[in-house]
Parts: C-alpha cells; structure tokens; sequence
C-alpha cells in the first residue's frame, strides 16, 4: 500500500466511498423496487380478481359456462397461473386453462374452508348473489413468473449497479486526477529537476498545497545554494590538497635532494681531499718538474672522474622519467645501495639481500628506489637515536601466485605502538626539526599505492618490517 | 317437396344465363363478419386467379334475413352455410346447393341427444314431460336435427305447459347445453358429435344419435350460369389436389375438400 502513488491512493479512496454509497443506495433501491413490484402484482390481482368477479357473476348465476369461460379467458395478466369458477359446492365450474366440463372439486377448496391454503399462491374470492354464495373465484398465482419478474429487476438493478461501478471507477479517476494534478505536476517537475535548476513551479491558488508547493521551492533553491556552497567549497579543498600534495612532493623531494646532495658531498669529500692534497704538495716543492705536473694533473683526473662517476650515478636518480618498467627488484635494491654505499659504510650498517634476479615487478625505478632511500634513511636515524650497535638492515623478495612480496626488515627497535598506525600520514613525524620533515613515509605510500601496490608496517622481535605488495602484471588494474 | 327441390336443381342447373358476370360474391352467416371475411377472403382470392378476368369479393351476412337479401339482390352468388341455414336462405331465395364442403376436416357430423350418466332416462320416448336444452334456434346439430329426430318419434317440444311436452330452452352454446345438464338445470342436453367427444365420458351418457349431416353445404344464385357454376365447382373440387389450392384450403378453416353431395346427404336434405 506504501508503494501505491497519492493518484491511486484517491483513486481507491473515492471509488471504495462511491461503491459504498451506491451499494446502500442500489439495496435500499432493489428492496423498494421489490416491494414496489409485488404491491404492484397484488394489486393487478385484486383489481383483476373484482373485474373478473364482476363479470362473471351474472352468468354464473345463469350457468352460462361460455361466457364465464369467455370471460376468464381473457384474463391473462401473466401472474395468473390459472383461474378456476368453483360452484358453491367447490366444483370446477370453469378452468381458464381447460377446455374440459367436468364434476371435480378443486383440491385446495377445503383447505380454503378451513383457512388453511397457500395464501401466496391462491387467490380465494366468494361470489355472491342477494347474500348467497353461488360460486367462487380461484386465481392460482403465478409465482414462477413473480419470483422471474423479482429476479429481472434485481438482475436489472445489478446491471445499472455494474454500470454504475464502472461510471464510478471512471468518475474516481477523473477526480483523482484532479486532486492530484497540482501534486503529480509538482513531482514531475521535482524528477526532472536537474541541479542548479530552479524549480519554476508556477501555482495561482492560495492553499494548503501552494503553500506546500512554496515552501519546496524555497527550500529547494536553498538546496541548491548550498550545494553550489558544498561544491565550492569542496573545489576549493581539493585543490588545497592539491597543493599541499605538490608541496609535500616537493618537500619530499627536497628531503631526497638534500640527503642526496649530503652523500655527493661526502663522496666527494674524499677526492676533494686528495686533490687538495695534491695542490698543497705542488705548493711545497720548491721545482716542479714536467713529470710533477704530469703526474698530479693525472692523479686530479682521476679524482675528478670519481666524481663525475658520482654525479653521474645521482643524476639519473633525479631524473623526472614516470615510465613504469618491469624490473628486477634485486638489482633495484643494489642499485640504491650503491647510491648509499658510504652512508651505509659509515654508519656501519650490515645489510643483506635475499631475493633472485628473476623477480620482477612492474615499478616507476625512480620513485621506488625514492621510497628505499626513505626507509634507509629512517632506519640509519632510529639507529642513531637508539644507540644500536649491531645495525642490520635485509631486504627479502618473494613471490606467491598474485602478487610479488618486498619486505624491508630492520633491527632498530621498531616503531612504537602509539604511533605504528599514523606513520604513513602526512606531516607525522617522530624525528626532530632538523632532521623529519614528516613527508617520507607519506609520500612513499602514494607512490606504491600509484602502482596498485600496498605497503604495510608492523614491529617484529628488535625492529619492524615493512611489507610492500605488488600486484603481479595479471592481476593490475 | 323432393320432387319440388330435385325439379329446382335440375331447373337451375340446366339454366343458360345469356349475359356474363365480370364480378361475383361469396359468403356465409356470421355475427362477426371480420373473423371470418379473412377466411373467405383466401378462397376468393383463389377462385379469382382462376377465373379469368372474374372478381370475387367477400360478402359476410350478419343474419338469415339480410343473406336472403343480398342474394336476392345479387350481391351474395356463392353461400357457403350448414345445413340448417342453407335450407332456411333456400325458402326465400333461388339458390341451388351444388357440393358440399368438408370444414375442419370433417364431411359431415352427427346430432347427439345425451343425458347424466346416472340419469334413469336411457332413449327418446321418455324424455316426455322432461326438460331439454338446445344451443339455438338457428343450430343444424344443436336444434334443427334433433327437435326433427324428436318430433319422428312422436314427441312435442313445447313451453305450453302441456306435461306431456318436452320444455326446452336454448343454452346459446354447445358447451352450455352440457353444463346446464350437469347442474340439473334440463334433464336432456343436445350437441354434436365432436363437440360430445370433448366431455368427459363418465359425466353423461348418449339417448339418440342422427344420421351424418354435411357440415357445409355449397350453393350457387342463379346469377351463376351453367358454363361458370361448372368451371367454378371443377376449382373448388381441384383444390386439393394443388399446392397452393391446399395452402387456401387450410386457411378456409382446415377445409379438407370440396365434394359432390352423395345420395345419403340429398336423401338426408330431402327429408329436413
């Protein structure tokens, strides 16, 4: 019933009172009609009883079986059966539907002496002369035909009743239609209102309903100033994430390009060193032979080609190259250990691969090699500030059907459990001003969620282990 | 009166009219024309489609007397009538019976004088100083015969007082002569024989039965010359031999037959 429309709702409403109303008024009217119909049959039969009696009297008195014959005979109403002329003793004196003289009584006259008949269907009417009965009229009712003119009009009354229910559910529909124009116009607006549109709904009366209908339309336009708000302002956040992502990028890669730049200069410390090394003793020898020059000029090359190596080494880390390429991920791990190796060196750090050349994985080089450096860097500083000795850094590549699993293990103490699930946030960081800048680990999520990767973090025995998902070529979006 | 009517039939039969009709009528006695002009008019219509060039018209006397007129006048050339009719027009006019006409199927009927069943009365002769009741004063079977059969067997009927006589009143119907006998209103009723066999059998009981009387009788006006009175009685007797003389036939009140009078029925109209 909740899912009927307001229209049919009506629609049943005003039917169901109409068939109601009908319904009453059709019984009260098929009772009256019956009534109507048998005082009208009595009084046909009375009033044919008398003329037949009239008419017949005299000549029953002159026993002129003809003409009493004659005149019963053309007694048929349709609701006599049958109209006897009895004589006093209740003999058939004429039968209507018989041609027949004969000298029988007719069997319901002793019922009739005792007042015992069937009242309903015998009509019993003496007929007199100066006080003396000299015979009877006996009309035997038709009561087959009455009960059949009581079912016609009964079936006559249900047939204007079957239209009247038609005339009903037509006239339900059409008010129902009218009371639910203003409405249905109203709801047909509202379903092809589109957004930003203005409802428009142009109403002249003055009730309930345009009231309601008002009060949509501003609410609606309301609705739609808010939205136009909502989407404003949603535009507006978006595009501040939008900054603040391009900004953490490029704090990230500042923090990369700042850590890079500190391990070039480390490396470059050393050959700087031997170059300056190498001007402080030219500029202590009192001659400087050909072969002097020749010889420190080689070995400032030398230097100088270390260098270059260095440079030439970072410079492809910085390149803006976005292609993902399927790559081994064992060599993507000694790729940026060679990058890190004097950091690495330095603070002592003792790092094992277990992986085989053969597992490779569909990656952005950069970016991943971009997220290693994080996590080494993260490490060589939980090191620092937990005082480990023994500095264990393992990198383990796996496979299984659907996906190839990089897990980077640590022995730095782990990360601790009030923090372990927002360190993939942006701008949480546990490090100090000078060293975190809180972008690291948030940045590295993007990129491995950027190739349909996922990274996670727990704590294992002395440390923690970052597990990086990726998706085997099959099973890529 | 033999001599005098076979000298009338055969007077009239051998009369050779000089002049042709171009219009004829045909009729019987009735006191409600307008039922009965319906049935006449179908064999009207019949004869006229057969007689060339000849009109046949309806004519529906209401009594004896204006029958007697119109045919003396020449306004009534075929009288189709019973018995008893037929014989009373011929006093007063020169009509002369050519065949007789089988109504309702039947050639001719019989005059039955019946009693209660349980009356002591079982023949004529004791209805003497007894009660009985006829239809009326112009009916073959319901008067004429059986006061005649009566007055044969040595009776009077009269209203004189005489005790000897037998009182009759006249009913006015075939049915009321036996209802009448019923309720002890006569001691004696008359009807016809067809009309009896509509009693009831138990009710009453048969005293005298007349000899077979036509039921119709066909005459001709002497209007009606020879040469026309043959062609015309040869349609009436072909009629039952055609499909459409038997379709009129039926609607000349279930008429079977136009027939000659056979030399019982001229034997029977001799001695009324």
């Amino acid at each position: 019933m909740n899912k009927l429309s307001i229209k049919i709702k009506v629609f049943i409403l005003i039917s169901f009172v109409f068939t109601i109303l009908i319904s009453i008024y059709m019984q009260v009217n098929l009772t009256g009609s019956k009534k109507q119909s048998l005082q009208y049959v009595n009084n046909l039969n009375v009033s044919s009883a008398k003329l037949i009696h009239k008419n017949t009297k005299a000549d029953l008195y002159n026993l002129n079986y003809t003409n009493v014959k004659n005149t019963i005979d053309s007694f048929d109403n349709g609701y006599f059966k049958d109209i006897y002329i009895l004589n006093p003793k209740g003999f058939i004196f004429s039968q209507r539907e018989s041609d027949k003289i004969r000298l029988e009584k007719h069997k319901s006259f002793e019922k009739f002496l005792n007042d015992s008949y069937d009242k309903e269907q015998f009509y019993f009417s003496p007929i007199k002369f100066t006080d003396k009965t000299i015979g009877y009229l006996l009309i035997e009712i038709n009561l087959k035909l009455i009960n059949q003119t009581l079912e016609d009009i009964r079936i006559k009354q249900l047939k204007i009743y079957g239209v009247s229910l038609v005339l009903v559910l037509i006239i339900s529909y059409i008010i129902s239609l009218l009371l639910t124009r203003r409405i249905n116009k109203l709801v047909d607006k509202l379903k092809d209102l589109k957004p930003n549109e203005n409802l428009d709904f142009e109403d002249t009366n003055n009730d309930e309903f345009s009231y309601l209908a008002k009060t949509i339309e501003d609410t609606h336009k309301k609705v739609n100033e808010l939205n136009n708000n909502l989407e404003k302002r949603v535009k507006e956040e978006v595009d501040k994430n939008l900054q603040k992502d391009i900004m953490l990028q490029k704090q990230s890669i500042r923090a990369s390009l700042g850590e890079m730049i500190d391990i070039i200069a480390h490396q470059w410390k050393q050959p700087l060193n031997v170059i300056s090394m190498i001007s402080q003793a030219l500029l202590f020898r009192e001659e400087i032979t050909r072969d002097d020059a020749i010889q420190s000029s080689e070995k400032i090359k030398d230097q100088i080609s270390h260098m270059v190596d260095t440079l030439d080494e970072f410079r492809g880390f910085f390149r803006d190259d976005k292609e993902i390429v399927n790559l081994s991920l064992k060599v993507m791990i000694e790729d940026t250990l060679a990058l890190l190796k004097d950091s690495i060196k330095k603070h002592d750090i003792e790092v094992s691969i277990s992986a085989s050349n053969d597992i490779k994985a569909y990656i952005i080089q950069n970016e991943f090699k971009h997220v290693l450096i994080n996590l080494i860097s993260n490490t060589k500083d939980a090191f620092e500030e937990n005082g480990i000795k023994e500095r264990k850094i393992t990198f383990k590549v796996d496979e299984d059907e659907n996906n190839i699993i990089f897990k980077y293990i640590d022995n730095a103490g782990g990360i601790p459990d009030n923090i372990i699930d927002n360190i993939f946030q942006a701008n949480f960081t546990t490090k100090s001003i000078d060293k975190g800048t809180g972008v690291g680990l948030y940045m590295s999520k993007m990129i491995i969620e950027k190739i349909n990767s996922k990274i996670e973090v727990k704590n294992i025995d002395d440390g923690a282990c970052f597990t990086i998902t990726i998706a085997k070529e099959k099973d890529r979006d | 009166m033999k001599t005098k009517l076979l000298f009338t039939i055969i007077f009239l039969s051998l009369s050779i009219h000089s002049f042709a009709l171009d219009k004829i009528s045909i009729g019987t006695i009735d006191t409600e024309p307008e039922e009965k002009i319906g049935k006449f008019q179908a064999v009207a219509e019949y004869l006229e489609s057969n007689l060339n060039g000849i009109k046949v018209s309806v004519e529906i006397p209401k009594n004896i007397n204006t029958a007697i007129k119109q045919i003396n006048n020449n306004k009534l050339d075929i009288f189709i009538d019973s018995v008893y009719p037929t014989l009373l027009v011929q006093k007063s006019t020169d009509i002369q019976i050519v065949c007789k006409r089988w109504k309702k199927g039947q050639e001719g009927y019989k005059s039955v004088i019946f009693v209660n069943a349980n009356s002591p009365i079982s023949k004529l002769e004791e209805l003497k100083g007894k009660s009985i009741s006829f239809e009326d004063e112009h009916s073959t079977s319901g008067y004429y015969i059986p006061k005649k059969d009566i007055e044969k067997n040595g009776l009077k009927i009269s209203n004189d007082g005489d005790i000897n006589s037998i009182k009759y009143e006249f009913a006015r119907s075939e049915k009321n002569t036996a209802v009448w006998l019923l309720y002890g209103k006569v001691d004696a009723a008359v009807t016809d024989d067809k009309t009896f066999l509509e009693f009831d059998k138990d009710l009453f009981k048969i005293i005298h039965k007349s000899k077979l009387i036509p039921r119709h009788l066909v005459s001709f006006s002497k209007r009606i010359d020879k040469k026309l009175q043959d062609k015309i009685i040869k349609i009436l007797y072909e009629m039952e031999n055609t499909k459409e003389g038997q379709k009129t036939l039926k609607e000349f009140s279930k008429t079977k037959r136009f027939s000659p009078l056979t030399k019982d029925d001229l034997s029977l109209i001799e001695a009324l």
